[in-house]
């Protein structure tokens, strides 16, 4: 069996000194799609910022292709190939949707930064049409396109997404979710964390539902006809 | 008589342009709420007013030895601040500003306390003395385009941006891994930098200083400055110090004692302040002033 590309063993982390995640194990295969959901205030953020470095370490061990990131700042993260789209999208406001993307391939030459720009204006046609357009006047779906887009502009290994779809309309979800399932076809490693179980849960290989800072539940999509899950996550 | 008045004006608007392009680099460009830029002019004026007085030092060394000493402190300052934000750190930038005014007061063996520090030489740079008011009013031309075009290359630089991403979101920038904490305590230390320039200047300019020119007053006029003429633009920086240098002038010549003087040009201030705050909050000349967007928004 291949290697995994992350994983996450007897993890413990939180923030200062609030422990959220006790002991959880994690592992993902290179060109996997995993989607985490849970509850409310369960540590689903708190997994994937953990992969990044933005949680206090207690305990346990984020291999990343032989690399424990726990002792890794999270610049020097970034650096290793992992990307994070933070919760709440997080454009620079005040620069172009070009800009942004700019500043998402700063360390690329000129050539490379073109072609990775024309790549995510494919996969996103509306960024192109508003490449000239303010960023921060950009409607909640295509700051979310842009946030996605930025972060791919570094071709990243691994994509942590947190919530990616929170706060869209139905008919903008399915956009996110058919071009997250689009860019994992195209062989980025996705890692998301998601509310709308429903959705996460068909596009998915593989899914952890995390509850009060533990593993609850490990499965594909066939999670989803689970009678406990169904009742928690999915409504009935 | 009437040029040496104007030229000393401009000898003080040169001042202040140093103090607020300064100022702005932090507050504008890195969003560092920072009340304590008047502790690295007062560190800049009273090391290289100390160096010259008890060793003769000259005064560009004392100026480098001041400003050098200024960066570490405002580096360092970066550490007890690295979780205070807005106006948390606002907060505890003022206290340090406090504390080295507090310093300066009674630390009498050093800095000879309230009686300040009389007699500080005029500067001589390569043997070319600056000791008159045309001269020192072109040497504060120099100095304060040099340092124009040192933060101008500086805020479009890679490291510029960064410092801009941090100030529009913190996180978003170490998602681009970006070391913030680095960057913001550079950020820091360069404005400390020439702040302490400034006062080095200004010391060597007037020969006597005291702790009073180093007050809350003072850091409440450079930030209004900062404010009217806009954040994130060095061009606003320069307007605003120049506007609020002359502004009040007009004063003087009002036949009023000089108490009632001061109370006013406070007023003026506040009044020009909340007139900006209202109507232009980005300032005279703020970011963007000169930046299209396709959507025609600008801001």
């Amino acid at each position: 069996m291949k290697r995994p590309l992350l994983k996450i063993s007897n993890l413990e982390t939180g923030y200062d000194n609030l422990k959220v995640l006790h002991g959880i194990d994690m592992s993902v295969q290179e060109g996997a799609l995993i989607a985490i959901i849970g509850p409310n205030g369960s540590g689903k953020s708190t997994a994937v910022k953990s992969v990044f470095g933005l949680t206090t370490h207690f305990k346990g061990k984020i291999r990343f292709q032989n690399k424990d990131l726990s002792k890794y700042k999270t610049h020097e993260i970034v650096r290793q190939g992992v990307a994070y789209v933070p919760q709440g999208r997080l454009v620079f406001d005040s620069l172009s949707v070009e800009e942004n993307l700019d500043i998402g391939g700063y360390n690329l030459e000129t050539e490379t930064k073109k072609e990775r720009k024309q790549r995510i204006f494919k996969l996103f046609p509306i960024l192109k049409e508003k490449r000239k357009h303010q960023a921060g006047f950009l409607s909640g779906g295509q700051q979310q396109m842009l946030s996605i887009g930025r972060a791919l502009m570094q071709e990243p290994k691994l994509l942590l997404l947190d919530e990616p779809s929170l706060g869209l309309d139905p008919k903008t979800q399915q956009l996110i979710f058919k071009t997250i399932k689009d860019i994992n076809k195209a062989g980025t490693t996705v890692m998301m964390v998601e509310q709308n179980a429903r959705q996460a849960l068909k596009i998915c290989s593989k899914a952890y539902i995390i509850e009060q800072g533990r593993i609850a539940a490990v499965g594909g999509p066939s999670l989803a006809k689970q009678k406990k899950v169904k009742e928690l996550y999915l409504g009935g | 008589m009437i040029e040496t008045y104007l030229l000393h004006l401009f000898i003080i608007a040169c001042l202040y342009v140093i103090l607020t392009t300064s100022l702005n680099l932090a507050i504008g460009y890195t969003g560092l709420l920072n009340l304590g830029h008047i502790a690295f002019y007062a560190i800049g004026a009273y090391t290289s007013s100390l160096l010259a007085l008890n060793f003769g030092v000259p005064f560009w060394i004392g100026a480098l030895a001041g400003a050098t000493l200024a960066a570490i402190v405002g580096y360092l300052l970066s550490y007890p601040t690295i979780k205070l934000k807005g106006d948390y750190l606002a907060l505890g930038t003022l206290g340090f500003s406090i504390i080295v005014e507090s310093v300066l007061k009674n630390w009498v063996s050093l800095t000879r306390g309230p009686l300040g520090l009389p007699g500080i030489p005029k500067p001589s740079i390569f043997g070319f003395a600056i000791d008159t008011i045309p001269k020192y009013a072109l040497f504060g031309l120099i100095l304060a385009v040099l340092v124009y075009i040192v933060l101008e290359i500086v805020v479009r630089s890679p490291f510029g941006r960064v410092l801009q991403a941090i100030r529009d979101d913190e996180m978003a920038a170490k998602t681009l891994g970006k070391d913030t904490f680095n960057a913001k305590a550079k950020a820091l230390a360069l404005s400390a930098f020439i702040a302490a320039i400034g006062g080095s200047y200004y010391a060597h300019y007037v020969t006597f200083i005291d702790p009073t020119f180093f007050s809350i007053l003072e850091t409440i006029l450079i930030f209004s400055m900062v404010i009217v003429g806009g954040t994130a633009s060095m061009l606003g920086s320069v307007a605003g110090a120049v506007l609020l240098t002359l502004l009040p002038e007009p004063l003087r010549f009002l036949p009023f004692p000089s108490s009632i003087i001061g109370g006013m040009r406070q007023a003026l201030y506040a009044l020009l302040l909340v007139l900006v705050i209202r109507w232009r909050p980005q300032g005279l000349i703020g970011e963007n002033t000169f930046k299209k967007f396709k959507n025609g928004v600008k801001r």
